[in-house]
Order: C-alpha cells, then structure tokens, then sequence
C-alpha cells in the first residue's frame, strides 16, 4: 500500500506537469519546455514565503502567483516577443527561458538543495487501510484529482474555457466568432504555469528545492502525456499516475539503477501499440 | 662576412630558445601559476564552489604576506563539470595552453580518474585533493599525490570497522549511487561488513533521483539495523526523511560525501543522529571554535567571496592542501623546478599543517596533518567520524 501511494503521488506530480504542458499545447501548438522551471521557481518562492508566513493560502497564492507570472513570461517570448509563423522559434524561446531560470537559480542558490515544509498538514502520517501512509502523499494525489476535474468544469461548462478550446481548434474560425485570440492564448499559458506552480509546492517538501529539480520532473511528465495522448487532459493525468506507479514499482522489481530502462522499455511498447496515445483517437477524413 | 654574420645570428636565436626552453612551467621572478580543474557546474558543483573558496583564502593569506621566496601565487581555475570529459579538457587547457606549474586536481572522481594516464605520460605534479577512487592511488605514480581525501579502501577500512564496533548490525541496508566513488567504494565496505558478520544488501539509485520509495520499501522490508548510504550530499538531504517517513528507526550512516551541514539542513529532523565521517580533521566546519573559528574569521577578513552554501567541508579541505603545495614550493627557495617540488613533497612533508610551523603561523591549522614518501603519496589516512544532534555535526569521541 506504501508502495502504491508512493508511486501514485509521484505520478500525479507528474499529471500536475503534463496537464499543464498538454493545456499548453492544445492552446498555441507550442510545447513548453521550461513548464519544470515554473514549477522550480515557484518551489523556491513557496520556500521563502513559509519562512516568513505561516498562513497556508498566502503561501499558496504567492507560489501559484509565481507560476501564473511564469506561465505569462513564458507567453510573451513564444508570442509576443518571437515570430508567430515558426512553431520551432517558439519552443527554442521556451528552451531559453528554461536554461536562463536555471542558470539563474544556480548562480543565486548553488546546487545544494533548500528545506521546504510540507504545505498545511506537516510531516505526518495517517492510518489507512492498515497502513501508515504520509499524509502528504495523500494529499498530493488529492488535489491533482481535485485539479483535474477543476480543469475539466472550466473548460467543458464554463463560457471561457470553450472559448479557450476553440482557439485551440481553430484561431481563425474563433477569432471570426469574436474570441479574443490572443488573451484566451494567455490564459491557457496563465493556467499552465499555475499548474507548475501547484506542483511547486507539493513536490518541494519531499526531494528539497534545487536548480535543476524541473528537469527531473519534466521528462517523466512530458513521457506521461506522449503516453497518455498529447492532447487529452485525461490522457496526461492517467499517463503522469501511471508513469509514477511504474518508475516505483521498476525501482523494486529491477532496482534504482534499471527504472529509467524499464520506463522507457514500456513507454516505447505502448506507442508501438497506440502511436497516437493511449486516450487519442486518431482522426480520419474522407476524402 | 654575410657568412658570419648569419651564424652570428643564429648562435643568439639558439642561445636564446635554448634558455627559454629551459624556463620552469608556470613560475617567472614574481609569480607561481598553480592550474586547479574542478567542478563549477553540474551536479557536483557544490564540491568545486566549496574549494575554490577555500583556495581563494589561502592564496589571499599567503599573497598578503608577500607570496612565496618573492613569489606570488596565481590560480587558473577551469570548470570540469564534474564529467569524465570534462576533466581530459581541463588538464590539457591547464598543462597544454596555460603551461601551469602544479595542477590542483580539486574535481570528483568521475572528472579525477579519466585524467590519471595523462599526467602519468606528461610528468606533470598532480595533486589531487578529493578524489576518493581507489584508482587514483591504486598505481604509484611518481608525479601524482592525494592530499585531504584518502581512498576508498582506506576509509572503507575505517568506516566498516567503526559500523562494526559501535552497533554491532545483524543487517546492513546499504543505498549505492551511480557516482564513481559509490561504485568503488560500496562493495568493499559490504565485504568488510560482512566480515563481521552482517548480511548485507545494496540497492541502487541513480544520483539526482528525487523519489526514493521503490528503495526504502524494499529496505523496510528488509528490516535492517544500520542503513549505509553512499553518494552525494544532495542525495543524502532526500534519503534521509524519505527513510525515517517510512518509519525506519534504523541506524543511518553515510559515506563521507554526506558529511556536509547542507544533509542536516536539507534532511531537518530526520538527520537527527545520523552517522558520517569527514577527512577534513577533528574539527567540524560548523564549529565557530578554536581553529575553526579563526580560518571562518579569516574568510570575513580577506572579504574572500563565497557563494550560496559555503563555506563547505570542501572549502577546508582544499585550504589545508593548498599550503602543503605552497611548503613545498617553499622549500624549493628560488631554483623552484617541479622535480624539486616532488622531492620535497617526498621528503620534506611530514605531519605537516599549515599554522602549526612558524613560516605558516598566519594560517589557521585545520586538517589531519599530511605525510608523504618517496614510495607513498597518500598524505592523509585519517576520517573523523560525525554525528548529528540538533542540525549540527559534533566529532563522535
């Protein structure tokens, strides 16, 4: 049960990472590559706003604050600042963000690792099942569902984020029916580095705040969407969770040094046999 | 006469090129250029940030009393990154492009060892201050020496006899990395342990890994008494509170990697009586007493710059070697010529520890005294085993 809970919170830090790169991609066509660097500076925000505070909500807004401001930063360069026709301008300018919040971080704060306490409920356990289970795990799969069914109200029922859906579709055909292409753009950009931001926060009590602790998480995230369906919002939370349960139960089976082996063994087998993702129904058309 | 004129003009040119050929590497009248490759970025970097500030206040010290029979001396820093490649490109720049006199080899095992064939063909002095493989002193090499760390078999010995002694484990949990050290050092601490007696099983991570929990189950499961970590020092701040979470009560020890404040800060209340050691000598650097007080005094006086989370064990380590290199370059006097260099490395440092002799009394004496021979350059054997209570690591008597 440890083990299951375990890999599970891990796997929906991850989810919280590929929904975010996933609603970012299906927006603007752009993969976000610093999306783990949000998530690594808003960490560090969280880091220093709990020393300082101990309200709980002010140390989630400031450090989800960072991330929306992240995810802004992020919109600019790939749409305001570099040439909108070139879709590979856009995702090097993300990958120049990634290496500038990174580098930067090292210079201010070296490699050695920040303490970060666990947000709200400290570092407990609770019974459950018969089991002594962290209390954050918990949690950290908790508000990853919670967040998931949040993105899915908004963009299914609300106004706005059908709007955001059909400029994903179509920016034309949107702009045609009067949605501001560019604002909803920034939204969906806003929203994916909240998403890093959450992250942020739940992951920093368990592995510590360092520099390069995005590059650590983004690659398993940006696995567990390609395996999930790189379009699907449900793909990218089942391919995170699965991901996680994977690596942890690798780890037993194969030991620490093969889990990278066996992850990208089974991550190469389901694209073998769903090439388009596991919730990504490839489209045909008549012709 | 057009004849002798031009042979006029070549015995001069010869004359000429034969004495700058026979010029010493890295020392003109004024300075001494010392070469150090260490790890300024990567994973590591926290061990060359460390070393570089503890160089630096050396080289500060010593410049300000006048530098060395006149000289002064000049450090050429190069990033390794803490890679195998890394460490070729930088021995080469430094020996090859920047003709340094002495090369401080301030870098991990993984960038130390790839270089070792080079300065064995070139004869350069090679001085390595932390690299812990067994293959750096695994050959005798008449140009290389370690100065603060020693080998893994030697602090392996150490450690497993200090496990053994002290808690006596049925059941060792050993945690290995995929660093150089690790890899060398863990099976011979496991056979050791086992000689006395404990069944013991490793399991692997990757360094960087954040999420532990595959490994601490299989170790919960395995119910040991003493949990032996090995690898870096940021991962020791992950396993540490990922072990005690689980609800492990069992014994931690880690390799001394891990003897750096940054576990105790990182890990908080799970490095609450957890074991490391540290060759760095009987004075921890958390301790602002005694010697330790005056060489972290001295930093604020030479307004030496020191980076996020340093000083560092490393700082200390680094500091102490570099004035065994400055003794002996002392005891060379004004014909400084790198055989006579070694020579009094081999001959002349004894015991030595830089505030402890009167040409040195400026410096503060930290670190285990270094010792060479002509047919031994491992100049430090000792380890000085740790423990934390309250976040700060106090010398286990």
């Amino acid at each position: 049960m440890n083990l299951l809970f375990g890999g599970l919170a891990l796997g929906a830090v991850y989810a919280l990472l590929a929904i975010g790169v996933v609603l970012i991609f299906r927006a603007s066509g752009v993969v976000n590559f610093a999306q783990g660097e949000l998530m690594m500076v808003s960490a560090y925000v969280y880091v220093f706003v709990s020393q300082h505070f101990s309200t709980p909500l002010l140390q989630l807004g400031v450090a989800l604050s960072a991330g929306l401001l992240g995810g802004l930063l992020c919109y600019c360069v790939a749409h305001i600042l570099l040439p909108t026709g070139s879709k590979i301008a856009q995702v090097i300018g993300t990958l120049a963000i990634l290496i500038l919040l990174q580098a930067s971080a090292r210079y201010l704060f070296t490699d050695v690792p920040l303490r970060a306490e666990v947000w709200i409920f400290g570092d407990r356990n609770v019974d459950l099942f018969g089991n002594s289970l962290p209390i954050n795990s918990i949690m950290i799969l908790g508000i990853t569902l919670i967040s998931t069914v949040a993105i899915f109200y908004w963009q299914g029922l609300t106004l706005y984020g059908r709007a955001v859906r059909a400029v994903a579709e179509d920016e034309w055909r949107a702009a045609l029916c009067g949605i501001h292409v560019k604002s909803t753009l920034a939204v969906s950009w806003a929203v994916g580095g909240m998403l890093a931001g959450l992250a942020g926060i739940l992951i920093s009590p368990l592995i510590g705040v360092f520099p390069t602790m995005g590059d650590s998480i983004l690659l398993p995230a940006l696995i567990g969407a390609v395996m999930g369906g790189f379009s699907s919002i449900l793909g990218g939370l089942i391919g995170g969770l699965a991901l996680g349960l994977i690596q942890t139960y690798a780890t037993v089976f194969f030991g620490g040094s093969m889990k990278e082996v066996i992850t990208f063994l089974i991550f190469i087998a389901v694209m073998l046999w769903r090439p388009t993702g596991l919730f990504t129904v490839q489209r045909s058309r008549k012709v | 006469m057009k004849t002798f004129r031009f042979f006029s003009a070549f015995s001069l040119l010869s004359l000429f090129n034969l004495a700058f050929a026979q010029s010493v590497p890295g020392v003109t009248d004024t300075e001494v250029k010392i070469g150090v490759h260490l790890s300024l970025s990567g994973p590591a970097s926290f061990v060359g940030q460390g070393a570089k500030v503890g160089i630096a206040l050396a080289q500060a010290e010593i410049n300000a009393k006048g530098g060395i029979n006149g000289r002064k001396l000049v450090f050429n820093f190069v990033d390794d990154r803490g890679s195998p490649d890394g460490g070729v490109t930088a021995a080469r720049k430094l020996v090859d492009e920047e003709n340094t006199f002495v090369v401080l080899g301030s870098g991990t095992s993984s960038s130390t060892v790839p270089v070792l064939p080079y300065f064995e063909r070139n004869g350069v002095p090679y001085y390595v201050s932390l690299a812990s493989d067994p293959q750096v002193m695994g050959k005798f090499r008449r140009n290389v020496y370690s100065g603060a760390t020693s080998t893994q078999i030697v602090w392996g010995t150490s450690m497993a006899k200090f496990v053994n002694d002290n808690f006596k484990p049925k059941r060792v949990a050993m945690m290995q990395c995929d660093q150089a050290h690790c890899i060398s050092g863990v099976p011979l601490v496991k056979g050791m342990l086992q000689t006395g007696g404990a069944e013991v099983s490793v399991f692997t991570y990757n360094s960087g890994d954040t999420d532990f929990t595959g490994q601490v189950q299989q170790i919960k499961s395995f119910n040991p008494d003493v949990v032996f970590i090995y690898g870096l020092a940021a991962d020791g701040g992950r396993i540490l509170p990922q072990v005690r979470r689980a609800g492990i009560n069992a014994i931690i020890v880690g390799d001394p990697a891990l003897g750096d404040p940054s576990v105790a800060r990182v890990a908080g209340s799970a490095a609450e009586n957890f074991y490391t050691f540290w060759s760095g000598g009987t004075q921890f650097i958390d301790d602002k007493s005694g010697p330790m007080g005056q060489w972290l005094n001295a930093l604020d006086k030479f307004s030496i710059e020191r980076p996020a989370n340093t000083p560092n064990t490393y700082s200390t380590m680094l500091y102490a070697d570099v004035y065994v290199i400055a003794e002996a370059i002392r005891l060379a006097g004004k014909n400084l010529t790198r055989d006579a260099f070694m020579t009094n490395l081999d001959t002349k440092i004894n015991g030595f520890v830089a505030g402890k002799t009167p040409e040195w009394n400026f410096a503060s004496p930290v670190g285990f005294p270094r010792t060479f021979s002509p047919t031994d350059h491992l100049g430090n054997r000792s380890l000085q085993a740790l423990i934390s209570v309250g976040g700060v690591f106090k010398p286990v008597k």
